[in-house]
């Protein structure tokens, strides 16, 4: 996805015109991001206040189960359902406005649910999102936005190293290569979070 | 008909790998009690502690997902 913002020879000496694109697009991804924590807080906001403030500690222990299992999930020792639209943005978007096209892909990309999810801890984080709704709808949107942010960031550092007269293409390789740590990561994470939700229950 | 495969001796490379994330993923999991217990009562990822541990979920997930597409 970088290189479909980060222009490629002729083009990357238009930077104004690049770097508007590359702005747009990690603008569309935590405003995606965003909208989406909003529509997933206010479910879990509705959804609790029938359960009730009983539900709402069930579900924290509930999370750090899930998490534990999650992080399983991610080091293949168990498999989990993954559900999931496995949409890819279609390139037809671009053809008409690039700027355009880039929005979009941010706005799609940045709410997550609608393309591939590779990721158990995604789920996670939607549902942490639905329980941390039913408290505060802001804290909520919060954890979107850092999660669109960082969706969007690699494309902006993409745009800074060509800035450099650096190829980031070694750079993204380097990621796309080293997948199995991302999901290694994604576990360690996992299990921290899965510590301290269990942990709070039982301490 | 020989199966050399079978003789072959099996690659252990990946070990140091393995025994590493268990050991960081034991660590984790201990930081994330350790953390728990500093909270008052059920962990609230609404507030204090529990929103920095869920911020720091949601940013390894987003940038964990750039890394596949």
């Amino acid at each position: 996805m970088i290189f479909v913002i980060v222009p490629l020879g002729k083009e990357a000496k238009d930077v104004a015109s690049w770097l508007v694109r590359v702005v747009m697009y990690a603008a569309g991804t935590i405003v995606g991001a965003a909208l989406m924590s909003l529509v997933v807080g206010l479910a879990g906001a509705w959804f609790y206040s029938i359960l009730g403030r009983v539900g709402l500690e069930a579900s924290i222990v509930i999370l750090g189960v899930a998490a534990l299992l999650f992080a399983l999930h991610e080091l293949n020792i168990v498999r989990l359902p993954a559900p999931q639209v496995g949409w890819q943005v279609p390139a037809s978007w671009m053809r008409r406005s690039r700027l355009l096209g880039n929005t979009l892909y941010g706005l799609v990309l940045g709410a997550g649910v609608f393309t591939f999810i590779p990721f158990a801890s995604f789920y996670l984080l939607m549902a942490l999102e639905f329980v941390v709704g039913a408290v505060d709808l802001r804290v909520a949107v919060a954890l979107g936005v850092v999660y669109g942010v960082m969706r969007g960031l690699p494309a902006v550092l993409g745009g800074i190293s060509m800035l450099r007269l650096q190829n980031p293409v070694p750079v993204s390789d380097w990621l796309i290569a080293r997948l199995g740590l991302w999901h290694a990561l994604n576990a360690l994470v996992l299990l921290l979070v899965g510590g301290f939700f269990l942990g709070s229950f039982l301490i | 008909m020989s199966n050399n495969t079978l003789r072959q001796p099996a690659d252990s490379s990946y070990r140091p790998f393995v025994v590493g994330l268990l050991v960081l993923g034991l660590a984790m999991l201990g930081l994330g009690l350790l953390l728990a217990g500093m909270v008052q009562g059920m962990a609230r990822p609404w507030a204090g502690l529990g929103f920095v541990v869920s911020a720091g979920l949601a940013a390894v997930v987003g940038a964990s997902k750039t890394s596949s597409a």
